[in-house]
């Protein structure tokens, strides 16, 4: 069994003498962290601990091996899961744009336009509940949704169990990883473990933050991270320390008329629902615009303009959206700080 | 959790009774001790037997055509004469045009008062808040009523099973041509329907408790706007109409005592 620390850069930090000893212990575990990683067996549980996140509290067929998360791997990338097997998991959500796809909404196989925009998969071993009205319980059941949706994948899940298992390469791989046949279990299981492995916990904010790395944040990502955390903007109100989300579901007013009724559809238009949507991570921000349900806000600037409107006068707007003065200055260092919480090479440690 | 079990003839009798140990290590798998429960379905359209892919015409003269109709039923038991409840195994089923019966498993000899089944799925089974139940992928055997199925009786994106599942086109206009397609697709926990039969028999060993579910879907249709009353996810706007076909089904359904080889 492994112990991840994710503290790889902690080396970078100065050195105050109150702190040296932790610092070395840092260091230590930091090293042997990749190494460790690295020269895991194929069984190894890959443990997710990563210190200053909420603990996880998997099942024990959930707990990650590398050849689970290999596994995964393989299939999220296979377009043999789209009814004809033209776009993968990995169509939606490509690994250099933070597992988003850049576009406003996504689309599908024969050119199917959906209504959302594909969100990041990065930290959704934390998400409590998926998709963006909460609609989905488990990671497990969630892979199920855009296999079969229509817009997407458009492949029953059961045929999508039986292609699988007639690659014999697939049923060798699904015996070591899970000393089970290719079936509806193992298979939404395979698909759930790689998306718990991409992590991102270690962007120039964490090492700030978390770690005592005072020269991790340009002067201005830290003026922006008071902005952020200010009475007057108070983004931490929804998005949260350490996962940038408290996973709430709010109408942020971006519309004036939801089309697309956000938590309503799942809670049967209970009416304060209507135009609710899962705060998002901001984990990785700056490289999935657009933002927002629909996509409708190109950049990180519009977002900050958005909010600092104070949005729409929908009648079910959260009363947290009430608009700020912000200078160009300080938009500026706003960005700088949500740039700053860019990490994408955390997990290749678990995926590579 | 993880419902494990051997494949071949004896899976489903083997899961189900050894999921049920854990709650009731009461089984009632049929013996020469016991009376086995036996549900048999009718299914029709007025006075033509019922089948999908076949055009049948409705009291107001339009043609429809079905091409599915699945629907499940679960948690079915025998109410003895004191109240008593025998839950019956396995406790779940998912019915299409096609099956002629459900075999129950079995009660030990007595006075069997009633017959209950639920239409749909209990509320612990299906979860909608995201925190409980169960949810298709949590089945390896494939063949498991609740594992994923061919037409898809779950709403991945709203957490929760299709209880009835109703598709096909309509001819309105009598022309020849099918002019729309309907779609419903009916569930949440409140759209369960729970039924119960009267018996009023003694049972002895080695008897069968026969009850003949039937589903006439032209009842289904009675009172029912082809031209406007067509597509329903149970949700959002729909809900409503969602709602209206869901006792539409319920009003097409009828459970009586007997059926098959019954001799009770």
């Amino acid at each position: 069994m492994i112990t991840i620390k994710s503290l790889k850069n902690s080396l970078r930090s100065p050195i105050a003498s109150l702190l040296l000893a932790m610092v070395l212990l840092m260091a230590f575990t930091s090293c042997r962290e990749e190494t460790d990683l690295k020269e895991a067996g194929p069984e190894a549980i890959l443990e997710l601990n990563i210190p200053h996140f909420p603990a996880l509290n998997l099942k024990p067929d959930q707990l990650l091996t590398k050849s689970k998360v290999k596994l995964g791997k393989q299939l999220f990338f296979d377009p043999s899961l789209s009814r004809d097997y033209s776009i993968s998991c990995a169509s939606c959500h490509l690994p250099e744009l933070a597992f988003t796809d850049g576009l406003a909404v996504s689309v599908g196989i024969e050119g199917r336009v959906h209504n959302r925009n594909s969100p990041t998969l990065f930290n959704v071993a934390w998400q409590p509940y998926l998709f963006m009205d909460g609609g989905n319980p488990t990671l497990e059941s969630q892979v199920i949704g855009p296999i079969e949706e229509h817009r997407e994948m458009d492949l029953p899940f059961t045929e999508a169990v039986s292609r699988i298992a007639a690659i014999n390469e697939y049923q060798e791989s699904f015996q070591n990883a899970f000393g089970d046949d290719v079936n509806p279990y193992t298979l939404s299981l395979a698909l759930a473990t790689y998306e718990r492995a991409l992590l991102s916990y270690d962007s120039p904010f964490d090492r700030f933050r978390y770690q005592g790395d005072s020269s991790a944040l340009s002067e201005s990502a830290q003026r922006g991270l008071a902005l952020f955390e200010s009475a007057e903007l108070n983004c931490v109100a929804c998005h949260k320390f350490p996962l940038t989300t408290d996973f709430s579901f709010q109408n942020n007013g971006l519309k004036d008329i939801y089309l697309d009724p956000g938590r309503a559809r799942v809670t049967n238009n209970i009416p304060e629902h209507e135009g609710q949507f899962k705060v998002a991570t901001l984990r990785n921000i700056a490289l999935s615009a657009p933002y927002m349900h629909d996509g409708s806000l190109g950049d990180l600037g519009d977002v900050i303009d958005h909010y600092a409107s104070g949005g729409s006068n929908h009648r079910l707007k959260s009363s947290l959206i009430t608009g700020f003065e912000i200078s160009a200055s300080e938009k500026a260092d706003l960005i700088a700080f949500l740039e700053s919480l860019t990490d994408t090479s955390s997990y290749k440690l678990y995926t590579d | 959790m993880k419902f494990k079990y051997l494949i071949g003839a004896f899976a489903a009798l083997t899961f189900m009774s050894s999921c049920k140990e854990d709650d009731n290590p009461q089984t009632n798998e049929p013996t020469a001790q016991n009376a086995e429960v036996i549900l048999y379905y009718d299914f029709k359209f007025g006075d033509d037997d019922f089948a999908l892919n076949q055009n049948f015409t409705t009291d107001n003269g339009e043609v429809v055509k079905f091409t599915l109709a699945t629907y499940y039923l679960s948690k079915p038991a025998i109410m003895d004469d004191a109240g008593g409840m025998t839950m019956l195994d396995p406790e779940y089923y998912i019915i299409r045009p096609d099956v002629m019966m459900s075999k129950m498993g079995s009660i030990e000899p007595g006075h069997a008062h009633m017959f209950n089944v639920s239409i749909g799925l209990d509320e612990a089974t299906n979860t909608e808040d995201g925190t409980s139940g169960v949810q298709p992928t949590d089945f390896s055997d494939a063949n498991h009523p609740l594992a994923p199925q061919p037409e898809g009786m779950y709403w991945s994106w709203a957490s929760g099973y299709i209880f009835v599942k109703i598709e096909g086109e309509v001819d309105n206009d009598g022309d020849g041509t099918f002019d729309n397609t309907f779609k419903y697709h009916l569930g949440t926990n409140d759209f369960r329907k729970d039924r119960s039969t009267m018996l009023h028999s003694d049972v002895a060993a080695g008897d069968t408790v026969a009850v003949t579910m039937t589903v006439d879907y032209k009842e289904f249709f009675n009172g029912v706007d082809l031209e406007t009353e067509i597509l329903t996810m149970s949700m959002g706007d729909a809900r409503p109409l969602g709602v209206k076909m869901m006792n539409q089904f319920d009003a097409a359904t009828s459970f009586s005592k007997g059926g098959g080889h019954d001799h009770n």
